[in-house]
């Protein structure tokens, strides 16, 4: 059935709450019996002693209070599996996020994101019902049925016995025809996706749908899958619900021949009728959380497919370092340390390829440095290896003498100031969405960052000026203005080195051009390293590195290269080619 | 709310007679149980008073007839409920389907992103369970009370009575209780699960910059605080839930005891058998598992209305065509023009402002400009799949706003930027466009637009499944295969909207061939932002923030010190991304 030995063991931390679960569930299970017996004894008393109300007025009072009782031990129950879902939830969720912040900036592309947070939120509180339903059913089932023979038992052997005998009847033919129907309900529910999945992928095509005048067709065609899908269907759970009729046809005559049976023997008078009234009571109790397990199987299943989901997050493959120690936290980037990379290699954990092959260059101070090449050549790796948000698989680093790898992340990044191709905004205010550049910038220095970067009198034109909020209810923010911000985050950084992804993005070409000339006034007394992307500061730099799958093909300044005829020359001239 | 409810609950309403009758089965299923219980406890009765065994025959074979009954009746009522809500399901497809068709693309839903349209199939999956979890359980609620009602006052009009008011107040003061607890709750909860979704949303799509600035351990701490205050929300609401149950229960308990208060003089003194007693009891026990489904049927009450809510919301959203389509009849003059054309979406700043020029009958026009300038907006206009605010377009001699909108999709044919190919073979996807043409003519196609090598040398040729949504093909396949489905359609004007953006040069080579090829009755209009081979257009519009600039052919543009050569020259200034 739904156990998972994995899921399972998730409980083990808060092991005393779920035993408690169980515990209470028993107790409430002993309080059912124990109000059937007095009802019985009740209805005896009154039927067969004669006796009046006040004669059976105490055991009214102790069935009340028993009723009392019972109610707050259900809900006592029901408490401490809340209690163990919230923090089964959050331990998954606490997982999860650290998992997350493991895969990286890299592999999490924007169109993952959605996926992410929904397994993150969604799919965690798929678990809820598993552990605060199916789980515990699962050991109340075998339990309190067992609780209830001891009960029987000693009344009535017979009885006990067509317990005995059917309580099994019930898990054997679940199971037998459980197992039959879920291979034809896992076929069904590949159709049932694939019906979903054909509905999405019309609802999407609806335009070009429109365009070609082919709408009423589509119409018929949901109309017809859906019939079909309808009959395919009721024939499976045709079948899947005989295990339904099984366990309710066991319970409800096991309980028609117990009343039977022993009717037949009160008639020859070898019977109490208060034993009698009590075992028919208590008789659907003793088949009750077998059928509750049967209603909590959805919710079991339903959890399973969540956690297979979560699993795969968390086992992503991240690629493992070699490199822990990174401990130094005094270090700072002096002006004359050049940055010195040693046969630096780098593959991608789902790659068999490398997607850096063995690089080694020194990127000079005070200069820039820009790497060009086609997409896919490994620029981008190279920069976020250097941004340290992974660490090489072979080669060293050296800032100067120092090894970056002793060097603690933090206290490197402390050192650089970065452009990213597409910055991101968060949706808080503007000040802070600068400030998270330098927390230590004074207000005054925010103001003075984001005139130099152009974008001051835009932010004061907006409602809340420096306080209004990015996103939805503020400011939609254009590519252009998104990139000037970028740049003032870039100036309040005021570090000495400077990363930069030149902006590829579609902007019009007079805003782009602006943009494109405050950054190179960042670029002054800093040791700068570039994607460049725009021939005009490829032509400025200091000295180019020419990337071609994952290795360096050529590097030098532009004239130096155009003369060596290689593959720079080549870039250029297939990019002149297909300009008119 | 119950406005909501009742449009969901009429837009099934041709199924009322199975939903009665799977109702009337989930009733027979409560019943039986009843049933039961109530002739096993006559039979032991009678049975200890030493009757005589043929006066309990009757009730032996109630007790088996009740046995096997129940179960038969509540296997029939879920295959027929299952039946009603798979026909539901497919009714309410068809009918969202249906609903979108006029305001697709719609100004103010974002059909671009998938999620909307995942979220609607989750909400008509939602909605289809309206009749199961929400209309059922009350019907067969008050099927039982009447059941039990007539059951009682057999032996007394009292009980009944004592029955009916305690039965009601579990199935509604419970509910009514729970609700006034959580009212507040829930809405914290809703409110707390949007904020951490936006929060998780936009952190991770900033995560480089988080961790860049050190920021990860703030955003982790953020997260907890809030995920601690959904989740300390979500218990307090699972605990007033769980007081569901136990109330139940304990309703159960006192409606027995309170009903023995009643009945137990009424023994004494020989006006009730005491044989009925516990008949009586164990009755009522069995009926209030017609109570048990009733709270979850107000949390689907909500839930499905919800879902209704946001589904009525894109469906009722009104793109109706303020004009006339009262043209019938057609000359075959197929000159465009565009007159002063603006357009704004939702009142803002106009996307395109005062648009005016023509294409002559087999023209080749482009329309260039950076991304923004308003392009794609023309694209919609001119298909009509928005309208346009003020200006007049001209077909020939005919007004566009007279002219049915299938006409003029007739007429001109569009290869989108965003290609959308249907899961399923090649063959299928070009039929979209023409549902009659033969193989030959779409093998003629394709070679069109260079893919018949590429066809011929698949297995299945024609037959071969492109995977979903086209997965199988390459960016630059899909995109041949979409203007072969352009071309295939036969109409006199085709638009290309973007169509070599995100392509590699050798593909946007090949398609500016095919393009250059095409037979010269046909009109083109070319929209791009790439300055490429702009020799084989016959005129270049260039558009800046919705609006024209320049016209003209590429050697008169270029001559000029225009916006035209800024771009060029501009276009010239990117490397890398064009190797």
């Amino acid at each position: 059935m739904n156990f998972s030995k994995e899921l399972f063991s998730e409980i083990k931390p808060v092991r005393i709450n779920f035993i408690l679960v169980i515990f209470f569930g028993l107790l409430a299970a002993v309080t059912t019996i124990l109000l059937a017996l007095s009802l019985s004894k009740i209805i005896n008393g009154v039927f067969l002693s004669k006796q009046t109300l006040q004669d059976v007025s105490t055991l009214i009072v102790i069935f009340i209070a028993l009723a009392l009782v019972k109610s707050l031990l259900s809900w006592c129950q029901h408490f401490f599996s809340t209690r163990l879902v919230s923090f089964i939830k959050k331990s998954f969720r606490k997982k999860l996020l650290i998992k997350i912040e493991e895969i990286g900036p890299l592999t999490l592309k924007s169109e993952r994101t959605g996926e992410l947070v929904n397994t993150l939120l969604n799919g965690v509180d798929k678990l809820e019902d598993y552990f605060s339903k199916f789980l515990p059913q699962m050991f109340l089932s075998v339990f309190i049925p067992i609780l209830i023979l001891v009960f029987v038992f000693p009344l009535d052997w017979l009885t006990a016995i067509v317990f005995i005998v059917t309580a099994p009847i019930i898990p054997i033919f679940m199971f037998l025809i459980g197992s039959i129907a879920e291979k034809m309900n896992k076929k069904q529910w590949q159709t049932l996706s694939r019906m979903s999945a054909y509905f999405l992928d019309v609802l999407q095509g609806l335009p070009t749908l429109k365009l070609f005048n082919r709408t009423q067709e589509a119409i018929d065609k949901i109309n017809d899958f859906s019939n079909l899908f309808r009959i395919k269907t009721l024939n499976v759970l045709k079948i899947a619900f005989l295990s339904a009729l099984v366990l309710e046809v066991t319970a409800t005559l096991s309980v028609a021949v117990i009343a039977v049976e022993i009717g037949l023997r009160l008639l020859n008078g070898n019977f109490v009728f208060s034993d009698a009234l009590f075992i028919l009571i208590i008789a659907p109790e003793f088949y009750l959380p077998l059928r509750i397990l049967g209603t909590t199987y959805h919710a079991g299943m339903e959890g399973i497919a969540a956690f297979e989901r979560i699993k795969d997050v968390l086992n992503y493959n991240t690629t493992k370092s070699n490199f822990t120690s990174n401990t130094k936290d005094d270090f700072t980037f002096a002006q004359n340390n050049s940055i010195i990379l040693k046969n630096i290699s780098y593959t991608y954990s789902d790659r068999a390829t490398k997607a850096l092959d063995n690089i080694s260059l020194t990127i000079e101070t005070n200069k820039v440095t820009a790497i060009v090449g086609a997409s896919g050549s490994g620029k981008t790796t190279l920069m976020n290896i250097l941004l340290r948000f992974f660490n090489p698989t072979e080669g060293n680093i050296f800032i100067g003498e120092t090894d970056l790898h002793l060097v603690k992340k933090e206290t490197w990044r402390e050192n650089l100031a970065w452009l990213p191709q597409n910055p991101h905004l968060f949706s808080k205010s503007i000040r802070e969405n600068l400030q998270i550049a330098n927390v230590r910038a004074t207000f005054e220095e925010v103001v003075n960052a984001a005139k130099i970067a152009h974008i001051h009198e835009f932010i004061l034109d907006l409602p809340n000026g420096y306080n209004t909020l990015v996103g939805e209810n503020g400011a939609k923010l254009s590519g252009g203005e998104i990139q000037r911000i970028a740049l003032a985050r870039a100036y309040l950084r005021n570090s000495p080195l400077l990363f930069v992804d030149e902006p590829t993005a579609n902007l019009d070409p007079i805003v782009e051009e602006e943009i494109v000339k405050d950054m190179y006034k960042l670029f002054s007394g800093k040791t700068v390293l570039i994607i460049a992307h725009r021939l005009n500061t490829i032509i400025k730099a200091d000295k180019i590195i020419v990337m071609k799958d994952g290795r360096i093909e050529e590097s030098g300044n532009h004239n130096e290269l155009i003369l060596t005829n290689g593959y720079y020359k080549k870039l250029l001239d297939a990019h002149g080619e297909i300009i008119c | 709310m119950l406005k909501t409810f009742i449009k969901i609950v009429s837009l099934g309403k041709e199924y009322k007679f199975w939903m009665l009758l799977a109702a009337l089965l989930g009733f027979f299923t409560v019943g039986s149980g009843i049933g039961l219980m109530m002739t096993s406890s006559y039979l032991i009765a009678k049975a200890t008073m030493q009757t005589p065994i043929y006066q309990l025959q009757v009730a032996i074979v109630g007790v088996r007839f009740f046995g096997i009954s129940r179960g038969i009746f509540r296997y029939l009522e879920r295959y027929i409920s299952h039946n009603v809500t798979f026909k539901l399901l497919a009714k309410f497809r068809v009918w969202f389907f249906k609903s979108l068709i006029p305001i697709v693309p719609s100004k103010t839903i974002d059909f671009s992103s998938g999620d909307l349209l995942s979220r609607s199939i989750e909400d008509i999956e939602s909605i289809e369970h309206v009749f199961v979890r929400v209309i059922s359980p009350p019907f067969i609620f008050v099927a039982t009370s009447l059941l039990m009602f007539g059951l009682l006052s057999i032996f007394s009009l009292t009980y009944s009575l004592i029955f009916i008011f305690m039965f009601f107040t579990s199935a509604i003061g419970i509910p009514l209780l729970t609700f006034l607890l959580s009212n507040k709750t829930s809405k914290t909860i809703t409110t707390l699960k949007s904020n951490l979704k936006e929060f998780s949303i936009d952190n991770l799509q900033g995560i480089s910059e988080l961790i860049f600035y050190n920021q990860k351990d703030k955003w982790i701490n953020d997260f907890d605080v809030l995920n601690n205050k959904l989740i300390k929300a979500q218990t307090r609401m699972n605990n007033i839930q769980s007081l569901h149950e136990s109330l139940t229960g304990l309703m159960m308990n006192l409606t027995v005891i309170i009903m023995l208060f009643a009945a137990i003089p009424d023994v004494t003194s020989g006006i009730l058998e005491g044989v009925y007693l516990s008949v009586i009891s164990i009755g009522i026990m069995a009926s209030f598992e017609a109570v048990a489904q009733i709270p979850q049927a107000f949390q689907y009450l909500g839930k499905s209305t919800e879902a209704g809510k946001r589904l009525f919301e894109i469906t009722e959203t009104t793109n109706q065509s303020p004009y006339q389509n009262t043209v019938t009849e057609f000359s075959s003059d197929y000159n465009l023009r565009l007159d002063n054309i603006s357009f704004s979406y939702n009142n803002k700043t106009n996307a395109l402002s005062n648009i005016s020029f023509s294409v002559n009958p087999g023209e080749k026009v482009a329309i260039v400009g950076a991304s923004g300038a308003g392009k794609s907006t023309l694209v919609n206009i001119l298909t009509k799949l928005w309208d346009y605010n003020s200006g007049d377009i001209f077909l020939g001699s005919l007004n566009y706003k007279n002219i049915s909108d299938d006409r003029i999709r007739n007429i001109i044919s569009v290869v989108p930027q965003k290609v959308h190919l249907f899961t399923g073979t090649i063959k299928e996807n070009l039929l979209v466009a023409k549902p009659d043409a033969t193989d030959e003519e779409l093998i003629l196609t394709l070679s069109e637009v260079n893919l018949n090598t590429f066809v011929n040398d698949l297995p299945e040729k024609l037959n071969a499944n492109i995977g979903e949504l086209g997965k199988k093909l390459s960016g630059g396949e899909s995109k041949r295969l979409t203007i072969a489905r352009a071309l295939l359609k036969d109409s006199q004007i085709i638009i290309f909207d973007e169509i070599n953006s995100h392509v590699d040069n050798l593909t946007e080579k090949k398609i500016l061939e095919t393009i250059s090829k095409i037979k010269t009755d046909k009109s083109i209009l070319f929209i791009t932002h790439r300055i490429v081979q702009m020799e084989i257009f016959d005129k270049i519009i260039v558009f800046s923030n919705g609006k024209i600039v320049e016209s003209g052919t590429h050697k008169e543009l270029l001559k000029l010190n225009s916006y035209y050569k800024k771009l060029v020259d501009f276009q010239n200034q990117k490397i890398t991304d064009t190797v």
